[in-house]
């Protein structure tokens, strides 16, 4: 415990697993037979040091949100342990914006009431300034004030993300775990939300764990990449080794596939193959049946995480290697 | 800082009365109802006399036919009982005693069930499955035989000679235990839906305590139906009350209530005395049948997917 | 082949509200031509999604389309009564929602709304409509579809949602899509998958899509013509090339600019400064004006229209890329 306490990681997730019950049929009930269970998170591990962003892409479905959830104290995980402390010993303070702008707010509730809560859970802040507080965090995020007495259904996708966002941060919390929190923003808006939270971790010392299909932004924002795919990570890397030397085969093939603004070449590179359905997931590389390099023991023994140049990677033939 | 809430829009103050509006039909239950409701709160404390009050009725006017009939007085519009009591002040006195019992039963039906309803579904787990088999249990029994039930079974406790007050409180509560049912199945599913969304998780990861979220964010936001259902119970309350007195088990006959005055009117009907027994039916159907419509329409009104998005 | 499948003329849309009417669209003019992809871009609350939502009328009070014309294939949409649009949504219009989770319902299985679905708009029985239902569950690339027919809304990936209000979407094949950001839930590689998907079905059924994104390079990749909308006004359209490249407008070019790129390493993003004056707070003449870096008198004055500049149209008293200067 006593080495926990020392170290500079504020987050560090030790082998966490969770399956999913697919859902009881009748007939199942009716025989007594135990449906299969759907992994969805098998055996993560990584950690995130106080004041730095660690970025998590991968396919969708593959467990981002649900690893967040367990993060967050939303859901058990099955096995494995998640710590969170800060450096005096204490639990950190945290956030979370999430991926859906339409369920994440209370329909009932006004925007100033919604972006309030924190606020007065925490005992942040106590009347006149309390209003004051909202109005200043819908003006960082690019509303006005007068949007304060609003319903969300009076906004659209975007705007509702960004009071999502002003709601996170009304907590002022030292971790914040954001789920695509910039998916449904315009490239401009996003851009003001992105300096907005670097800013934030430039002052307050704030530890982010920032989920996105956008590899730009993640780009932009991380310290450190965890590449996902069917429920484990399979590459951990420093922002540029990621992009520059990626190791993992789906890696590479992810960074293919995002859209470039060339007008020119209109062709879209999609990960050709199916992905396994997590209820039968394949003996051996997760990654073999989409892989161009697949070789035969790729599909007897699964691949360890192990170093590979600047990278952690699940795959006996990385990519990087080859080209050093 | 804080600029003024100039140049934006705000919702219109009274969405659902602005809609109501819209639908004629509905707006005359409305006007019905409360009318009905309003004047049964409003008027009898105005009257000079208690018709119910010792001395109160005029005993050698009774049996006096409404005004358009031979014998009658523009004192009695709609004639008096076999008391001498005029019909208009004891329905009106009869119709608040129900209202009365009508409102309360329907408010602890309400609490009981949509408390049970939301525990049931925020909870889950054991404490979902007893609530939900004892509700699968009293489902067996239909509310009227329920209600005789627990009348009857008071009335062993509390022997014949019950008081005015007692009765009322055991007509009042067997009416609203009935009614939980309804209400916490409606309130446990909606809480299913309503507990997976993020806003719930965004108010747990803030450490809102289960007792804050579910009171704050879940009950605004299920109690649409709740309250159609409140609405229409307000009608049944209203008949399983006038039933129970009818048959002799609800508020004894020194009480108005609409079921008592039925009930004392019944034994006149084949005499002739017509009108003792069919006005106070009539307002109980009206009243009724008004509170229903506006159900009807609260439904829809209230449906979110209705009105959904732009 | 420049034939309009669908024509949209002078679109207006306004809120009501207890202290008057404020606009939310004003006077949007766009055609949308057989076969075509029309990109359509803009700051979050510019009114992408009202644009979609009043072509097949389904604004809901206290928004209300009060002036314009629209027409499909030479049909009249406006003042089409309520039975007769709803048989055209779905069947002649597909919609594929901004929002995935309440797009499907909740209490009801994927594979039953999808059947539902289908068995509306083809008169399929059950069984067949089934069998579509588990072909167009594999389409959109979810594996198991047997598994998942079965499953409710929430035991799926907000990206899994997402596929299948695509799959609700298209299952009807009809004429036009409207996809209100259908790929802003997914993966880089199941986004290449279903953009590749539309696209597929596009040219071979010919449908048209209106795509609405803010994902400059799906533009990139989709559309054949983009449109850029700000504060409730059309500020640039041509041809998908031309706006990305050149832009005429400073707001399309702030945008531009504002895009990061995962090829190199950016410390600090530049967005555009400012923002956008919410709904009814314009200011006068041109709406971006306040946060143009062009903007000179005039600007202030009159309000520009949308006038040709090369080969597209923009908004702007002062269009990029003409002059002699730089
Ligand atoms: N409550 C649940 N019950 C059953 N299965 C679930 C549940 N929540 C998630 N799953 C399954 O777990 C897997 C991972 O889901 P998760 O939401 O974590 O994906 P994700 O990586 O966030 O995807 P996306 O990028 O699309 O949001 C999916 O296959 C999903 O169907
Ligand atoms: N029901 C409503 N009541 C009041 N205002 C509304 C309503 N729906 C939308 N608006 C307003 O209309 C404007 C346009 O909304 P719209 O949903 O079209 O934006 P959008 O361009 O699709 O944005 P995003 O990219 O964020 O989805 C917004 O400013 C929003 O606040
Ligand atoms: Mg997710
Ligand atoms: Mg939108």
């Amino acid at each position: 415990m006593n080495s926990l306490m020392q170290s500079p990681d504020l987050l560090v997730v030790d082998d966490v697993r969770k399956t999913f019950q697919s859902s009881q049929s009748w007939l199942h009930r009716l025989t007594g037979q135990v449906p299969p269970r759907a992994m969805a998170l098998d055996g993560v591990s990584f950690h995130i040091p106080r004041g730095t962003t660690f970025g998590l892409v991968g396919e969708s479905g593959c467990g981002k949100s649900t690893l967040a959830r367990i993060i967050a104290g939303l859901m058990q995980p099955d096995s494995g342990s998640v710590s969170l402390l800060q450096a005096d010993g204490r639990r950190p303070r945290m956030q979370m914006i999430f991926q859906d702008p339409f369920s994440s707010l209370n329909s009932r509730w006004r925007i100033d009431r919604i972006i309030a809560e924190p606020i007065h859970a925490h005992r942040l802040r106590s009347g006149k300034a309390v209003r004051q507080r909202v109005d200043e965090l819908l003006e960082h995020v690019g509303l006005s004030p007068a949007d304060a007495t609003k319903y969300p259904h009076e906004f659209s996708g975007g705007q509702r993300q960004r009071i999502s966002i002003a709601r996170a941060l009304a907590g002022e919390p030292t971790f914040l775990i954001c789920d695509e929190p910039t998916s449904a923003l315009d490239v401009s808006v996003q851009a003001q939300i992105l300096n907005l939270l670097k800013d934030l971790q430039a002052e307050f010392d704030l530890t982010y764990l920032f989920i996105t299909h956008n590899l730009s932004v993640v780009r932009v924002m991380a310290h450190q990449i965890g590449v996902m795919y069917l429920g484990q990570l399979i590459e951990v890397a420093e922002q540029n080794a990621l992009f520059d030397q990626p190791a993992h085969p789906y890696a590479e093939m992810l960074l293919k596939a995002v859209p470039d603004l060339d007008v020119e070449a209109r062709d879209l590179h999609p990960i050709p193959g199916e992905v396994p359905s997590l209820l039968a997931l394949p003996t051996g590389c997760r990654f073999q049946n989409r892989c161009p390099w697949m070789q035969a023991r790729c599909a007897e023994t699964q691949p360890p995480m192990s170093r590979a140049g600047n990278s952690s990677v699940r795959c006996f033939i990385p990519r990087n290697a080859l080209a050093s | 800082m804080a600029s003024p809430t100039t140049g934006a829009f705000r919702q219109p103050r009274f969405p659902l009365l602005a809609q109501l509006l819209r639908s004629p039909g509905s707006a005359a239950a409305a006007v019905v109802a409360i009318g009905l409701i309003a004047a049964a709160f409003l008027v009898p404390p105005l009257m000079a006399q208690d018709p119910f009050a010792p001395g109160g009725a005029a005993i050698w006017e009774a049996f006096t036919p409404p005004v358009w009939m031979d014998g009658g007085s523009s004192t009695y519009l709609l004639g008096t009982d076999n008391q001498g009591r005029d019909m208009v002040a004891s329905m009106l006195f009869g119709l608040r005693t129900s209202l009365v019992v009508g409102f309360l039963a329907v408010g602890i039906g309400l609490v009981l069930g949509v408390t049970l309803g939301l525990v049931a579904g925020f909870v889950g787990g054991v404490v979902d499955a007893v609530i939900m088999r004892l509700a699968d249990i009293q489902l067996a029994y239909p509310a009227l035989l329920l209600a005789m039930i627990i009348s009857g079974a008071a009335g062993t406790v509390t022997g014949p000679q019950r008081s005015v007050s007692a009765a009322i409180t055991i007509v009042v509560v067997s009416i609203g235990v009935s009614f939980w049912v309804q209400y916490a199945r409606t309130v446990r599913s909606s809480v299913l839906v309503e507990r997976d969304q993020d806003y719930v998780a965004a108010a747990r990861i803030t450490g809102r305590s289960s007792v804050a979220i579910m009171f704050t964010h879940i009950l605004p936001n299920v109690m649409g139906p709740v309250l159609v259902i409140a609405t229409i119970n307000l009608a049944i309350a209203i008949i399983t009350e006038a039933t129970l007195s009818f048959l002799g088990i609800g508020i004894p006959l020194t009480q108005p209530s609409l079921g008592t005055i039925i009930r004392n009117g019944n034994s006149y009907l084949q005499s002739g005395e017509w009108w003792i027994v069919v006005w106070p039916c009539l307002l109980l159907i009206v009243f009724v049948i008004a509170i229903n419509v506006l159900g009807d329409w609260m439904r829809d009104a209230l449906n979110p997917r209705l009105k959904r998005r732009g | 082949m420049m034939d309009a499948l669908l024509e949209v003329r002078d679109l207006t849309v306004t809120l009501r509200s207890g202290s008057g009417e404020v606009t939310a669209l004003d006077q949007l003019s766009f055609n949308v031509n057989r076969g075509e992809v029309l990109g359509l871009v803009g700051e979050s609350g510019a009114g992408k999604s009202l644009t979609g939502a009043a072509i097949v009328d389904l604004l809901v009070p206290p928004l209300k389309r009060t002036g314009g014309r629209i027409s499909l294939g030479g049909e009249r949409l406006d003042g089409l009564s309520e039975e007769a649009l709803a048989s055209i949504r779905g069947k002649r219009v597909g919609y594929i929602f901004q929002d995935p989770l309440t797009s499907l319902n909740p209490v009801l299985t994927v594979g039953y709304q999808l059947a539902e679905t289908i068995a509306i708009h083809t008169g399929m029985d059950r069984a067949a409509a089934r069998q579509r239902a588990l072909e167009w569950i594999s389409r959109v690339g979810i594996s198991d579809p047997e598994r998942r027919y079965a499953q409710y809304p929430h035991h799926f990936s907000g990206g899994m949602r997402q596929r299948l209000v695509i799959a609700l979407a298209l299952c009807g094949e009809p004429d036009l899509v409207i996809a209100d950001e259908p790929t802003t839930a997914l993966d880089v590689s199941v986004q290449a998958h279903i953009l590749t998907l539309l696209k597929r079905l596009h040219e071979e059924t010919g449908t048209a899509i209106i795509l609405i994104t803010h994902d400059l390079g799906v533009i990139a990749k989709m559309a054949d013509r983009t449109g850029v909308l700000y504060a409730g006004r059309l500020v640039e359209i041509g041809p998908t090339s031309q706006v990305l490249l050149a832009p005429r407008h400073p707001y399309t070019q702030g945008l531009m600019r504002a895009t990061p790129d995962h090829r190199s390493t950016t410390a600090r993003l530049s967005p555009i400064r400012g923002s956008m004056p919410g709904l009814g707070r314009a200011p006068s003449g041109c709406p971006f004006r306040t946060r143009c870096d062009h903007a000179e008198a005039d600007c202030a004055a009159t309000r520009p229209e949308l006038v040709l500049h090369g080969l597209s149209d923009a908004a702007c008293h002062h269009p990029l890329g003409l002059g002699v200067a730089t």
